[in-house]
């Protein structure tokens, strides 16, 4: 590759995108900077990055989104760049223009265009405009919730009341019936105030089995904007996504083309620039509905680096240095090869309603082999605290078709352990193996409509017995003193532990 | 290396050994159950056995609050420690009582600043229709009491805190 456009930058992120970010701009021979809460100092996304800044604070809102010590990071660091991932300040119009003011380049889209599709009314319209089909609904709440229970009717039940300035599920309700709509309303408007500090609801019809595949876009400094085919994330729990595929079971060539070139329709409307995620429902007619667009790299673009071979992370840096689409991508066939699926790793008890869960992480054992990736953030001895996303890893594989993926991801969820903490692992492994899931039949519906998948485990056979103790005679790490939180080193445990552990006994043989 | 462990089972002392036998050999008992199994460890941490001619995989570690975290094929557990005769769950001995099991705090026996000896009784707890009597374990005066009567607790919750007593 040529001289890299950035000599160093600063990730403004923490976790397992943190991690994977700077292993990209490390390959491109661009420096990296971390930055990092007071308890984050040594944590997997400091160590990967060249150097580090302490932005102080503990909880996201004292450390990760302070914008002026993160200008201030980038400038004592000499930055010149500045990667936001996703979360955080990542889809923030003002950080960027903030980072712009200082002589920052923020690698994403402009604030602008930002600034339209984080509105979901302006995005309907922009969709509108591009001639893009969009669900049917309501956007032009004036406040008035019996005026809203008229246009409920006209919309018809099911339907959805949504947050315009909301995501994550925050501020959503589906109201099945007339007579819960006027109570779930005015639920959303104190959820939305109080996380988006905005009011404003749209109304929108509740499809039903529907599929939620996106299209993954990018967009360079001079008009051109390609879609890197769609993903599949219909298995959803709470309208959070859990496992990802691409491509869709269900998408073949002509769906394909039709809507990578809305989504691209979309972006040069808006005239978007850097990677970005157009987000649609697809009904069991095939017919698709725009949903919202998302202004930065997703957590799940993973499948979509395994099935075109590029890398997201490098030609998001290189278009925001100026590169045009046409010469990155000349004489590539983006035509999706073989089939990858990802699992988030939750740290969270799905049997309790997928409760995080808090703690340390005494042992990671994390999966490789062919076709593995995984991008994770945590280590041993890392502290899950409950002031971020419990997300801990995600494991990605890529196979030669749908089912070749789904074994090798089970093979490698099997080689996978987290000990310490409660997570997803057992939920995900039950998931890969329902029938529904194996013929490829999804919808946002799926966990709803197999709420067994997130039972609790039996009750623990003989056989759990028996490995625990092959597992204590044949490795030190059962009787391991535990790793504390932060100091992992020797005399800080009370000495009980040698007194009331098998430790003691191992002698005794 | 031969180990020997008392898991709570539902409620149950369940005692569960292991006894090398020779070049991968085991014998494994598992309350009143035998097996002979082979087993290996492997280079990442985790345990290959067989048993009846199936091969399974494993790993485990031992948590701060005596529960040991096992993770079997695509299955996971935390499997508790028997409490012993009247002995509280966790580590008696630094004077923190846990929940040996999730379920209902019936009594609490005393209040913060009380001495306490370490055969006293000090809360009785409630699951699966059983009681279960938690002693203090060592001899001192009690710090923290943030459970009341009453209360649904998780199992390795804490119950109490009994500060040793000078000596």
């Amino acid at each position: 590759m040529s001289t890299p456009p950035f000599r160093r930058i600063l990730v403004a992120n923490r976790g397992e995108i943190a991690v994977r970010i700077c292993r990209s701009l490390r390959a491109m021979g661009i420096e990296t900077v971390a930055v990092h809460s007071d308890v984050d100092g040594s944590a997997p996304h400091v160590l990967a990055a060249d150097r580090a800044f302490n932005l102080g604070g503990r909880d996201a809102s004292s450390s990760y989104l302070q914008v002026p010590q993160l200008l201030d990071a980038g400038c004592v660091s000499e930055c010149d760049a500045v990667h936001p991932g996703y979360g955080f300040l990542s889809e923030d119009p003002d950080f960027a223009r903030a980072l712009s003011a200082v002589g920052m380049e923020f690698i994403g889209p402009d604030a602008d265009s930002m600034e339209i599709l984080g509105s979901k009314q302006r995005a309907k319209q922009a969709a509108k405009d591009a001639e893009v089909p969009v669900v049917p609904g309501f956007d032009r709440d004036t406040g008035d919730d019996a005026q809203m229970l008229d246009e409920a009717r006209r919309v018809g039940f099911p339907l959805l009341i949504k947050a315009s300035a909301g995501g994550g599920g925050k501020g959503m309700r589906l109201v099945r019936a007339e007579a819960e709509f006027l109570e779930a309303i005015a639920a959303c408007r104190r959820e939305s105030q109080a996380a988006f500090h905005s009011r404003e609801m749209l109304l929108e019809k509740y499809l039903e089995p529907a599929r939620h595949i996106e299209i993954q876009v990018l967009g360079d400094h001079h008009g051109n904007v390609v879609a890197l085919n769609e993903r599949e994330c219909s298995v959803q729990r709470r309208h959070q996504k859990i496992i990802e595929e691409a491509p869709s079971p269900i998408v073949d060539t002509e769906l394909r083309v039709q809507m990578s070139e809305a989504a691209v329709r979309l972006a040069k409307q808006v005239g978007y620039q850097n990677a970005g995620t157009v987000e649609f429902l697809v009904d069991a007619r095939g017919s698709f509905y725009f949903l919202e667009m998302n202004t930065r790299l997703q957590v799940e673009h993973p499948v979509t680096e395994c099935t075109t071979g590029l890398d997201l992370v490098q030609l998001q840096v290189l278009v925001a240095g100026g590169a045009k689409l046409p010469d990155l991508l000349r004489g590539r066939d983006l035509t999706p090869r073989g089939h990858a699926i990802e699992v988030r790793v939750y740290a969270e008890d799905p049997a309790q309603g997928y409760l995080p869960a808090a703690g340390v992480i005494q042992r990671v054992v994390e999966p490789c082999g062919p076709g593995v990736r995984v991008d994770s953030g945590v280590v041993s001895g890392t502290e899950i605290g409950v002031q971020f996303d419990p997300m801990i890893s995600k494991i990605i594989v890529h196979g030669m078709d749908r089912e070749n993926a789904r074994q090798r991801l089970l093979a490698a969820l099997r080689e996978t352990a987290y000990l310490g903490i409660s997570t997803n692992l057992d939920f995900l492994c039950r998931v890969l193996e329902q029938p529904g899931f194996i013929a490829g039949e999804l919808s946002t519906g799926f966990l709803d409509a197999n709420p067994e998948l997130a039972r609790a485990s039996e009750p623990a056979p003989d056989l759990a017995y028996l490995a625990a103790a092959l597992c204590g005679s044949l490795t030190p790490s059962v009787g391991r003193k535990p790793v504390a939180a932060g100091d992992a080193g020797p005399g800080t445990l009370p000495d009980v532990w040698d007194e009331g552990s098998g430790l003691r006994l191992w002698g005794q043989a | 290396m031969s180990y020997h462990r008392d898991f709570d089972r539902e409620g149950e002392r369940l005692a569960v050994s292991a006894q090398p036998l020779g070049e991968h050999r085991f014998r494994v008992t598992v309350g009143a159950t035998e097996h002979e199994v082979s087993a290996w460890s492997l280079p990442d941490g985790r345990v290959r056995f067989e048993l009846d001619g199936t091969l399974h995989e494993a790993i485990a570690v031992t948590l701060p609050d005596g529960r040991v975290h096992l993770r079997l094929g695509d299955r996971s557990w935390f499997l508790p420690r028997h409490t012993g005769r009247g002995r509280g769950h966790g580590h008696t001995a630094d004077g923190v009582i846990t929940a040996p099991m999730t379920g209902t705090v019936l009594s609490v026996l005393v209040v913060a600043g009380q001495p306490v000896k370490s055969t006293d009784t000090v809360a009785v707890m409630s699951a699966m229709k059983m009681e279960h009597k938690l002693t203090a374990g060592i001899d001192g005066t009690v710090a923290e009491v943030p459970v009341a009567a009453g209360a649904t607790v998780e199992q390795g919750a804490l119950l109490l805190r009994i500060e040793k007593a000078d000596s």
